[in-house]
């Protein structure tokens, strides 16, 4: 079933409208139509439909030419083809040929960073937005985030807790599919798992000497939002992972979670999902003398054209950045609270350890697993775990064998050299860290109306840099990868810190987990959204993407935004029930 | 983009008859067929280049109980990617290079690009690129006509910035299936075409040699016939098993194409 896209003839009037197709996009529009609400949902790039992924079964060897020597050159872009990428190639693999075209050209959709600081922001503008390329690892969050800006006096109290979020979590979990495995780990919530993925042998190693040598930490599979049951979900039309590892690509199975495979089907199901591909939400429009939000207005991004929508309740789902920069040109009242803009986060990376394993020689895998080990944050628990910093981070790593790759730097060539190319090499094993970042004022968003983009609308200029808080967690992400490799026993164990910054490795927003734009807070002088993620200036607009986090946790976080969103949702057709909006 | 019709095509024949049964010797025969092919017109390279590169990819890896690399099309191979994927400067500088060995071949050891002997060339790799020691300091300065030239050595950056990202998200893996684009890529835009260098045949072929390698490896092992025919393959696995006994791979003793 195709989704239902907006055309003359569809009506300009809804009962909601989400700003936004990606992973809480589809999730605010698959709960608002089976609740019965007419949704439109405006999406700023192209449609794509669920199964459209022109890479999706191509081997390097598969690529032809088509003028940019695409055989020979395979995931790398020509010189000519990277021109319009360059801040989108920071993270090294964003640009990769095989899923480009999920990525936004940089020359067509420009940003700014004040000089001497540095933001990576990677984008995907089209129908599913980057829930068809994210990392798909899925955790919970706990009490222990919940109540840290609380108990540390950092920024603002969160106005929710764990129990607030717990059935949602319950609910997107079960829906999406997460595999992994429960361990009781209190830092750390389970959930309601699909089967977990193997370890490898290192991996399995690995987690009984942690075990064993620690009483601190463990080591757990990667819950990541893949299906592994033999049943996959047959009411969604999607089946299990085959293990192919293309996932960035778009999954033909429908494998793992995105809003193309599963959300928005689920909306169009209900009769209820018009969705209007090119629209670009400029800004809200809210009536003065209610104080509710009537309209959204649009830039059709391929006539130019402005358009305006109404509805009784708008979502914004537009992303962290995104969703406040609609905000930020909406007017006054949006930041009354002058937080809007301000405590951009991300998790900070790039610093790990690796080593090589000795033996296993005789052990090896089959199937390509788009997944790794998790070593969950081990910091600031109390007692012996506290730390000369706040918060935490965790690890994500794995244990493979080398190809021919892993010997290109090796001097060597001939006959016998290249006989040894084809056998499995030796093991490796890494992990690198994703630190919790705190919200700083200091860290901003900002509209610069100097050079329009070529919609008109201003460009976001950025300014955002890590802190002491930071740069002593990482110094012990780094010592304390090289403590568990050591303590297990491995050979050549080195621990690196990439660097931060201009000239660094990392930058924030390289982690792709930006958030905090418009934090949620209790008081509305000092936060943009209430406990429901409304905007407390304007009851019938709700902001639940990661704009509206008020402190960053350590682990990935669209399960939060999800789950947020499902939450909001259900607030939101109570509120009009009861004909408060 | 590229398409997918062939993809399909030996997906549909694998459904089938199995496409092991037919593939080998036809998808080897046309890959041969360019390297043979004295009218093959290349887009970069001269005739005198490109035999310099056969030359050098054949010794990197030659024909043993599987072909050599130019029998796999490494020489087409780096003449589009260099055409493509090098910006000018890097282009420029490669083939200086290529002129460069051959003419270091020709006053070192009498040599000729068109019968240079296996001991010939083996001489030429070992002392440009087994046994040549890069200066060790980061930053270091060659002194060339009077001129000093301050270089920096990125290899220890690209490194590290490799390993970085094998803990990234479960990107982990996705990253080892353009493990060998990566270098490609980082080797190529560490190596900054600096005109005042150029003269140094030390630095330049060992630059040239090394960059040579690890086009020629790609070329090889992400080639159809060694990817599917060669190595163990499987397009669609179906499954995941994390500790496999060696011995019950499909095919003894090889590693995972992809």
């Amino acid at each position: 079933m195709s989704i239902s896209l907006f055309s003359e003839n569809s009506p300009r009037d809804y009962d909601a409208i989400v700003v936004g197709s990606g992973i809480s996009g589809g999730w605010a529009a698959k709960e608002l139509t089976e609740a019965g609400l007419k949704t439109l949902v405006l999406e700023r790039g192209r449609h794509i439909e669920h199964g459209d992924y022109p890479t999706a079964n191509i081997d390097p060897w598969d690529w032809e030419d088509d003028g940019h020597g695409e055989s020979a050159l395979r995931e790398k872009l020509s010189a000519a083809e990277a021109e319009d990428y360059l801040k989108q190639a920071r993270t090294g693999y964003t640009t990769n040929r095989s899923h480009v075209h999920h990525f936004v050209k940089d020359t067509e959709h420009p940003y700014k960073e004040v000089s001497g600081s540095r933001f990576d922001w990677m984008r995907g503008y089209q129908t599913g937005g980057r829930s068809l390329v994210w990392g798909r690892q899925s955790y919970r969050w706990g009490d222990l985030d919940f109540t840290a800006n609380a108990k540390e006096g950092i920024a603002v109290d969160w106005p929710i807790r764990y129990v607030d979020i717990k059935p949602y979590y319950d609910k997107v979990e079960r829906y999406i599919g997460v595999s992994g495995m429960a361990e009781g780990w209190e830092a750390l919530p389970d959930g309601d798992f699909e089967p977990p993925m193997d370890f490898t042998a290192p991996e399995a190693y690995l987690r009984d000497q942690i075990k064993e040598k620690f009483d601190d930490r463990i080591l757990t599979i990667g819950r990541t939002a893949h299906l592994t049951g033999q049943a996959g979900r047959p009411e969604q039309n999607r089946q299990s992972c085959q293990f192919r590892n293309r996932c960035m690509r778009g999954c033909p199975y429908g494998a793992y979670f995105s809003s193309n495979a599963s959300t928005l089907p689920a909306a169009e199901k209900t009769g209820n999902l018009t969705l209007r591909p090119f629209s670009i939400a400029t800004k809200i429009i809210r009536d003065e003398s209610t104080g509710l939000a009537t309209a959204v207005q649009v830039v059709d991004q391929e006539t130019k054209q402005t358009l305006e929508f109404t509805a009784k309740i708008f979502f914004l789902n537009a992303s962290a950045i995104a969703s406040t920069a609609i905000l930020l040109a909406s007017g006054d009242w949006a930041n009354e609270s002058d937080q809007l803009g301000r405590n951009v986060m991300d998790h900070h990376l790039g610093v790990g350890g690796g080593a090589r394993v000795e033996g296993m020689e005789d052990s090896y895998y089959a199937g390509r697993r788009a997944n790794g080990f998790y070593i969950p944050r081990f910091r600031n628990l109390g007692g012996k775990t506290n730390m000369d910093y706040l918060r935490g981070f965790g690890y994500q790593g794995g244990a493979s064998r080398g190809n021919w790759s892993s010997k290109v730097r090796e001097l060597d060539y001939g006959g016998t050299f290249k006989d040894s190319l084809f056998t499995p090499g030796t093991w490796n094993i890494g992990m690198g860290g994703f630190g919790e970042m705190l919200p700083y004022q200091a860290n901003t968003m900002k509209l610069d109306y100097s050079e329009l983009d070529a919609w008109g609308q201003p460009q976001v200029l950025f300014d955002t840099r890590l802190f002491e808080n930071e740069e002593r967690m990482r110094k012990d992400m780094a010592d304390s990868a090289a403590e568990i490799l050591t303590a297990a026993g491995f050979a050549d164990v080195t621990s690196r810190d990439g660097g931060h910054g201009p000239d660094g490795n990392y930058g924030v927003g390289l982690g792709i987990h930006e958030m905090g734009t418009a934090r949620m807070g209790k008081d509305r002088r000092t936060s943009v959204l209430d406990a429901q993620n409304r905007v407390h200036a304007c009851q019938n607009v709700y902001v639940t993407d990661g704009a509206c986090m008020t402190s960053a946790g350590c682990v990935n976080p669209s399960l939060t935004y999800m789950a947020l969103t499902a939450r909001a949702v259900d607030h939101a057709v109570g509120e009009l029930k009861k004909m408060n909006i | 983009m590229g398409t997918t019709t062939r993809r399909d095509a030996l997906k549909f024949i694998g459904l089938g008859i199995g496409s092991a049964a037919i593939a080998p010797s036809v998808l080897f025969q046309a890959c041969k067929k360019a390297t043979t092919d004295a009218t093959y017109s290349y887009a970069t390279f001269s005739g005198l280049q490109a035999s310099a590169l056969r030359l050098i990819q054949d010794t990197i890896l030659p024909k043993t109980d599987t072909p050599s690399a130019s029998e796999m099309g490494s020489v087409e191979f780096a003449d589009a990617y260099v055409t493509h994927g090098f910006k000018e400067k890097e282009r420029n500088r490669l083939l200086y290079q290529l002129d460069r060995f051959a003419e270091r071949l020709k006053t070192d050891h009498g040599g000729d690009m068109d019968n240079a002997t296996p001991e010939q060339m083996a001489s030429m790799m070992d002392t440009y690129f087994v046994k040549y020691k890069a200066p060790e300091n980061k930053e270091f300065t060659v002194e060339i006509e009077g001129n000093k030239v301050t270089k920096v050595d990125k290899s220890k950056d690209a490194d590290d910035k490799k390993g970085d990202e094998l803990g990234e998200d479960s990107e982990i893996v996705e990253t080892a299936e353009g493990a060998g684009d990566m270098n490609t890529h980082e080797q190529a835009e560490n190596n900054t075409y600096n005109e005042a260098v150029a003269g140094n045949d030390e630095l330049e072929l060992n630059d040239l040699l090394t960059k040579l390698r690890w086009m020629t490896m790609e070329s090889y092992f992400l080639s159809e016939y060694i990817g599917e025919e060669v190595l163990n393959y499987e397009e669609v696995p179906g499954r995941w098993v994390g500790q496999l006994p060696i011995s019950e791979l499909p095919r003894a003793g090889r590693a995972w194409s992809l």
